[in-house]
């Protein structure tokens, strides 16, 4: 790795924003849930795939020949699940 | 070995999460005794009771924007050191591009009310350098005496840097002026801090299909120094595990580290990985690096995939795991679990079966895996799962506390 890629630095976020108990509980007050459609919306804005960066693993991974994987045995879950939510 | 003994198995209903819940679910949990602090897309909700109730927070409107609205992408962790709740926040970009990170902070014993501080961290504040870029995918970590806040940094869609953001604890608890230090790299993608550390912070990024890249950053050091470490070879490229419902719940997979802990002297790391040779499905990859071996550890199935997991060591050092399987004939599915060093294996236990894959195919991104304070020997982990249909308002976010 050379010097180049890396950055180091110092700041400072300066001072705390702070919210009282009163005016968090105004604002809980005033301001409802946000809207069902809204949030839709949000959900069928949502990429499909992810942004990604740094070295290209799909790539090599075309690139690759090899198959080989770890020996280890596949591992089997207890199926039951577990209690139901509390009252 | 005793199997894995669910202690709290918990479903958030719409009314705890206002019903502002994504099949791309992102829970995330908190815990200091009864005091119990969640978030996920896109809600918060808290419970001072141990869970028996829940009160919605959200995180929209409760704190005022700092311009921009909310976006997503929070993550909520618990310092017992300090009796700090700490809830990270990620914020739309401006007009200009770019965005904002809130890092919040209250003390336990106050979660009942709503009362908060908070600081701001955009790029261009941390670097002037970095004014076009903005904040994405962030996270949270603690060692002994700091917090640490990871994210990725962007520029329009191409990645520029991953970033470490270092805070002083005592800082933080004093809500005052905050200083940081900042470390970024624009080679490692996604940078991922341990679980479990005390006076040295580790964090790792993917170098190749086999190779690591394993960061160390003592408390006492202003920088972190590093080492490569060779791992067994896997395969990455398009996730596919399409359920009964023809859902691919992994579309939006990619194999970035999601699970990450420092335990006994090793350190373990955890990854979506992609099919490969006689694993006809996606997989979690789990290398543990010692000093000198690197072992395997990997969780598959020859009939299904696993995904997205997280992780922690309790204070006894076992390491307890998080995961969603699902693919074939299985809906996603949430599932909770320890690493048995006598047998060598995991021992996983279902939490929650889905009756639907997500319908149109996005899930993810993260889990959480905490230790469940105070208790030792305890984890606390989140997870969700579709309840009677493929929306996002079919999603049951899941809180649940484990043991061996």
């Amino acid at each position: 790795m050379t010097d180049d890629v890396i950055e180091t630095g110092e700041g400072n976020a300066g001072e705390a924003k702070e919210l009282d108990p009163e005016t968090a509980a105004a604002r809980a007050e005033a301001f409802g849930r946000e809207s069902r459609r809204e949030l839709d919306e949000r959900q069928e804005r949502l990429r499909t795939t992810r942004r990604s960066g740094g070295p290209d693993l799909d790539a090599e991974t075309e690139a690759s020949e090899d198959e080989d994987v770890p020996d280890v045995e596949p591992t089997e879950p207890e199926e039951e699940p577990g209690p139901e939510p509390a009252a | 070995m005793a199997p894995v003994t669910l202690v709290k198995n918990i479903a958030l209903t719409d009314a705890d999460t206002g019903g502002q819940t994504s099949t791309v679910g992102e829970p995330s949990a908190a815990v200091a005794g009864d005091e119990i602090f969640v978030s996920g897309n896109w809600y918060a909700t808290k419970s001072v009771d141990g869970g028996a109730s829940w009160t919605f927070v959200n995180p929209y409107t409760l704190l005022p924007s700092p311009g921009p609205d909310f976006c997503c992408d929070q993550s909520v962790i618990y310092d017992p050191s300090r009796k700090l709740f700490f809830w990270l926040l990620q914020y739309v970009q401006d007009a200009n591009g770019t965005n904002v990170l809130r890092v919040a902070a209250k003390k336990s014993g106050t979660l009942a009310d709503d009362s908060w501080h908070w600081w701001d961290f955009s790029p261009k504040e941390t670097d002037a350098a970095w004014a076009a870029e903005w904040f994405d995918y962030p996270d949270l970590e603690l060692s002994d005496n700091f917090l640490y806040l990871t994210t990725n940094s962007f520029e329009g869609e191409e990645w520029r840097r991953s970033v470490v953001f270092r805070f002083s604890l005592d800082e933080l608890a004093a809500t005052g002026e905050l200083s940081f230090r900042h470390w970024s790299t624009t080679e490692n993608f996604s940078l991922r801090c341990v679980s479990g550390a005390a006076d040295v912070m580790h964090f790792a990024s993917h170098n190749s299909l086999s190779q690591v890249r394993l960061f160390t950053w003592p408390e006492a050091d202003d920088e972190p120094t590093f080492r490569d470490v060779n791992v067994s070879a896997w395969s990455a490229g398009a996730l596919v595990a399409r359920g009964p419902d023809g859902a691919n719940w992994l579309q939006r997979g990619d194999p970035r580290i999601t699970g990450a802990w420092v335990a006994n002297g090793k350190i373990g790391l955890a990854w979506t990985a992609n099919r490969r040779g006689p694993r006809p499905y996606p997989y979690v990859r789990v290398v543990e690096i010692g000093d000198g071996d690197v072992a395997d550890r990997d969780i598959w199935s020859p009939d299904y995939a696993y995904a997205y997991p997280g992780a922690a060591p309790n204070e006894h050092g076992d390491v307890g795991i998080t995961l969603f399987r699902g693919g074939n004939t299985i809906n996603p599915e949430h599932l909770v679990g320890v690493w048995d060093d006598a047998t060598e294996t995991w021992q996983l236990q279902l939490t929650a079966g889905g009756t639907n894959g997500p319908a149109d195919d996005k899930w993810g991104d993260y889990l959480a895996c905490r230790r469940a304070l105070p208790d030792a020997s305890s984890w606390l982990a989140t997870g969700y799962t579709l309840q009677g249909g493929g929306t996002r308002t079919d999603a049951v976010p899941r809180i649940v506390v484990f043991r061996r």
